[in-house]
């Protein structure tokens, strides 16, 4: 026997998916996985470069806010708390990334492994375009537990290539910050802070350059 | 008694090996700590570069969580310095209005500025992601870059 009810109620539930998948589709969104682990998405492509190996995994725009967001994965030296600096280039054009988020794996803390992912955002929507993702650089952040004698050893590494060079670090209080003690002759300001954050922080310099298209 | 000893080095070798500093807080008591000295070991889960418009660097704004504290902050580092700086450092909500958690921090000198940590539970206990806001300028001027947020 036929069952009014339940025909009205299939109807119900088709209409509804069809309203989801409209609005959906009219957000502007390619979506390649909205659900899921992003950390476990194939390789697009990949690259291995200084022993470190670098993967693109998904590749999305999102119109409305004129964005491209790439997910990332890179195989990291260490479990330490690296940060990878990447620019899309675009022709000649060089876009440097807006912000860079860490993907946890589900269930899961992301700084437990040394396999990462990451979600590159670029602050411009491309569509079908074949562009290169550069991961510039390699960085190990500057711990807020800083010690003098951290500051001293690089000092010392510093000295081995500009013996007059001294500096102090002033630590604690919600910050750290420098003192240049002698700056050596030929050596600016700017110059002095750059190789005191250099010689803190571990780098690791690429590129690692892989060929992606935007859909 | 070999077995003994052996077992007693490998569980010093192993507590050795998993040691973590001692945290002062964990949770909801590191609301308003800085943590520096916390022990609260802290990764980077978001961050985000502006140049500034008028010479005074790049700044960068991270997003710190620790897991040991399961507690958030927001940090600003001076990345590449241009002329003399100012910084500010703001951990906010992820609203549109981007209302500051902790007090802002602000320095003159060149370097790295932090907040107080917070554990992100809001009012009506629910979790809420945080954002890290960095800005920096040269001194006796206004900021000259502001970053996007970074939020986790």
């Amino acid at each position: 026997m036929h069952n009014k009810n339940s025909l009205v109620v299939k109807i119900a539930s088709y209409s509804l998916w069809f309203i989801v998948l409209f609005l959906v589709a009219s957000k502007g969104y390619t979506m390649v996985s909205a659900f899921g682990d992003e950390t476990k998405l194939p390789a697009i492509s990949k690259i291995e470069k200084n022993g470190v190996s670098v993967s693109v995994n998904k590749v999305t725009t999102d119109t409305n806010k004129g964005k491209t967001d790439i997910v990332s994965c890179i195989d990291l030296p260490s479990n330490a708390d690296w940060l990878p600096y990447a620019k899309l280039k675009n022709g000649t054009e060089d876009i440097a990334f807006e912000t860079t988020t860490v993907i946890d794996p589900i269930g899961g803390d992301a700084s437990n492994s040394s396999y990462r992912c990451y979600h590159f955002i670029f602050p411009k929507e491309l569509h079908n375009k074949k562009v290169k993702l550069s991961i510039e650089k390699l960085r190990i952040s500057l711990p807020e537990s800083l010690t003098h004698d951290m500051c001293l050893e690089a000092q010392n590494k510093i000295q081995v290539d500009y013996p007059d060079f001294m500096f102090s670090c002033n630590i604690g209080d919600h910050g750290i910050s420098y003192t240049i003690d002698n700056l050596p002759k030929n050596m600016d300001e700017i110059q002095a802070y750059s190789l005191i954050n250099d010689t803190l922080t571990s780098t690791l310099f690429g590129p690692w350059e892989l060929d992606i298209t935007v859909p | 008694m070999v077995v003994s000893v052996l077992a007693v080095l490998l569980g010093l070798f192993t507590g050795i090996a998993n040691a973590r500093p001692n945290a002062t807080c964990s949770g909801s008591s590191c609301n308003g700590v800085d943590p520096y000295n916390s022990g609260c070991t802290a990764v980077t889960k978001s961050f985000t570069q502006k140049d500034g418009s008028t010479g005074s660097g790049t700044v960068q704004a991270d997003l710190r969580w620790s897991s040991n504290c399961v507690s958030k902050w927001a940090r600003t580092t001076n990345i590449y310095p241009g002329a003399i700086r100012s910084l500010s450092a703001n951990l906010t909500d992820n609203t549109t209005t981007h209302l500051s958690v902790e007090p802002i921090y602000t320095s003159s000198s060149y370097g790295q500025i932090w907040t107080n940590m917070h554990t992100g539970v809001l009012s009506n206990n629910t979790n809420r992601i945080l954002c890290a806001i960095a800005k920096q300028g040269k001194v006796g001027y206004s900021y000259d870059a502001a970053t996007n947020v970074a939020c986790y």
